[in-house]
């Protein structure tokens, strides 16, 4: 299993550079000058020409990426255009409050899709399964923007119970995780109770009820971990969505993260930024990638098996 | 204590009149129609029948375990010791479940949960039903893997890691984990192949001797029947068309439809060229004959056949029969 893990750390780095390639060169070939926004009413010719050479804009295509990575792999995001300061800098103040936004977001559609959906998959024909289906439903089809902005409305402005802007505080996280979460929640839901309706009527649950297990442990003990693997397939395949999704989520909420400073800077061309923020996205939906096989692997022995984590 | 009361004490297992349908939004499978069965204290009853008798959703409705929601039982009572099934809450269910009565499942393959070791899935009924600790449980287990003839080490493997003919065996160790009163063995050895079958079969009726098991042995094979039954009941379309002990059933046949299974056995030692299987298809339990459900295939059909459902006769004390032929009017005997 250690061996899996190192093994798979190794190849996320050519995934990674991949990535960093590909936004890297649409970058280098969105038209317009970048010492235009760096130096605006104090653009010349000779500033212009001056200020490429110190930042290396004026060698081959090939060399500027080179660069690129070899300063990357020594952790230097290199300098935004605009504050002149390190983008690492500003990566690192900025990317907890994303990192705590997806995570409020995936403890909401976790903690609550999940039982929901073992609660209606063990009872398919209920009232509360048939409810929170369509809700689920409803879930899947709401636009971030417009439910957090409802919720907004209703929370902040006319209840007054929970702030609107920010991340300062738990209460001001409940409103973005749940504006951000529910769609993957209801996704997580749906697949729970897809998967958990069709393991309970797999042969070995009756041999469990056959030998005097009780409902309780029926569903807990033999259906969940059977159930699970789809489900965490959605939540992993969902973290780069939610990444996605955190953009709109922290502009609606006003909150300084990583999303927020991508459309920022991308507006004002600050390539450097920009480039920093998607290579970190992409290192974090990598891991998540690992973290969802390592989970695998401990639900379902065949898989353990096949890593290479031998008998047990 | 009323006499009535004793008698039924004797037997491990009474089923009555017992009816069950698949009810579904566009058809009804009509499983069980009308099934007895009595297995007294230590005896083993053989219950034989074509594929889709219903002897499988018979044997379920003894653990309360037909299948929710389209499983309906319509009508009947299952006895265990003289106590309803149907009448017990979920907790006395989960106490005879696995302790006094336990099934090994038809098939091997799907019936171990591939997520837990073999070991854990044995050891869990004991841990029920025995309140010992899960040490405990885990040595048990190991002992009953080493009594169906697997090593003990094997214990903290996976069900992929066996073979079929390993799993059925595991699946018997689950059902004997707390030597039940009775045992159901639904077609314990169709999933094997023919050497390990006999070996499979020994095995179970071993420990059936060694622990004074009851049993119920479902199979369509009468060679199985012959050597660990003392009784047998026929199934056809869901009622129970034939019973009686071994005598009776191989010497005496009655029904047709169990002579028809007779004829259809190859037959080694007369060297029988041709085989005569039954002619027909078995009915369709969505859309069963009118009458007497074997009369579409039956060479002895009268008119009264496709009429009326012919009652139980009883022909000696051991032995009865659900045919029209046996009508106390009628000459025309087998
Ligand atoms: N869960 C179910 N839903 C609907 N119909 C079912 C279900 N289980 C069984 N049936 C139907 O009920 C009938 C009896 O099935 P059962 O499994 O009891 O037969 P069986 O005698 O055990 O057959 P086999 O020898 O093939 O195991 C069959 O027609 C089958 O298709
Ligand atoms: S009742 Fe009639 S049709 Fe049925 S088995 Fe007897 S003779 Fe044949
Ligand atoms: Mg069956």
């Amino acid at each position: 299993m250690f061996k899996f893990v190192v093994k798979r750390l190794f190849a996320m780095i050519p995934i990674i550079l991949a990535v960093t390639f590909v936004v890297f060169t649409i970058m280098y070939f969105t038209p317009g000058d970048p010492t235009n926004v760096i130096l605006g009413n104090e653009w010349s010719e000779t500033a212009s020409a001056q200020l490429k050479a110190e930042l290396g804009l004026d060698q081959s295509f090939i060399m500027q990426f080179f660069h690129y990575v070899k300063n990357l792999v020594q952790g230097n995001f290199g300098m935004s255009y605009i504050t002149r300061a390190p983008v690492g800098d500003q990566l690192l103040a900025r990317f907890p409050n994303t990192l705590i936004v997806v995570a409020g977001a995936m403890v909401f559609c976790v903690g609550v899709g999940v039982p929901i959906g073992i609660y209606s998959g063990v009872k398919p024909y209920s009232l509360f399964s048939n409810v929170t289906m369509v809700a689920g439903l409803l879930g899947v089809s709401l636009p971030i923007f417009w439910l957090g902005l409802l919720l907004i409305l209703l929370f902040s402005v006319q209840l007054g119970w929970l702030p609107s802007s920010g991340l300062d505080s738990f209460a001001s996280l409940i409103l973005p995780s749940l504006a951000l979460g529910s769609n993957y929640m209801a996704n997580v839901m749906r697949t729970t109770r897809s998967s958990m309706l069709e393991v309970i009527r797999q042969d070995y649950i009756r041999t469990a009820k056959a030998k005097g297990v009780n409902e309780r442990n029926v569903v807990l003990k033999h259906a969940l971990q059977n159930a699970m693997m789809p489900t965490i397939t959605v939540i992993g395949m969902n973290i780069g969505a939610l990444l996605g999704g955190v953009v709109l989520t922290e502009t609606v909420f006003s909150i300084p993260g990583t999303g927020r400073l991508l459309v920022e800077s991308i507006n004002k061309r600050d390539t450097p930024t920009v480039l920093g923020c998607l290579v970190i996205m992409a290192v974090c939906v990598a891991i998540s990638n690992l973290v969802v096989d390592i989970i695998y692997a401990y639900i379902d022995p065949r898989i353990k098996a096949q890593y290479g984590g031998g008998k047990g | 204590m009323d006499i009535k009361k004793v008698n039924e004490q004797e037997n491990t297992l009474e089923i009555k009149n017992l009816v069950i349908h698949y009810i579904s939004d566009d058809e009804v499978v009509k499983a069980v129609n009308g099934v007895n069965i009595t297995i007294k204290a230590g005896k083993t009853l053989g219950l034989v029948g074509e594929t889709g008798a219903g002897k499988t959703t018979t044997a379920l409705s003894i653990l309360n375990l037909v299948p929710e929601p389209q499983g309906k039982i319509l009508s009947g009572e299952v006895l265990l010791e003289g106590r309803s099934v149907f009448s017990m809450n979920p907790l006395e269910l989960e106490e005879v479940r696995g302790d006094k009565v336990a099934m090994i499942f038809q098939d091997p393959m799907t019936s171990l949960n591939p997520v837990h070791t073999v070991g854990a899935q044995i050891a869990e009924s004991i841990a029920i039903h025995r309140k010992v600790s899960k040490q405990e449980a885990l040595k048990q287990a190991k002992e009953m893997l080493e009594l169906v003839g697997i090593p003990g080490e094997r214990a903290n493997e996976y069900p992929y890691q066996f073979s079929g003919g390993m799993k059925q065996r595991v699946v018997i160790a689950i059902a004997l984990a707390c030597s039940p009163d009775l045992l159901i063995a639904d077609e314990p050895t169709t999933a094997l192949d023919v050497t390990i079958q006999a070996q499979v079969l020994k095995l179970i009726n071993e420990l059936r001797q060694k622990y004074h098991m009851s049993m119920l042995m479902i199979t369509h094979d009468l060679g199985i029947v012959a050597e660990v039954c003392d009784e047998v009941s026929i199934a056809y379309a869901g009622r129970i068309i034939e019973h009686g002990n071994l005598e009776d059933i191989f010497d005496h046949m009655r029904h047709p439809y169990t002579k028809g299974l007779f004829d259809a056995l190859p037959d080694i030692e007369a060297r029988r060229s041709e085989l005569k299987p039954i002619k027909g298809l078995m009915p369709d339990p969505t859309n069963l004959p009118t009458g007497c459900p074997f009369h579409p295939r039956c060479d002895y059909a009268m008119e009264i056949c496709s009429q009326s459902l012919p009652q139980t006769k009883w022909i000696s004390e051991t032995h009865c029969v659900e045919c029209h032929l046996y009508n106390d009017t009628n000459e025309s005997r087998l």
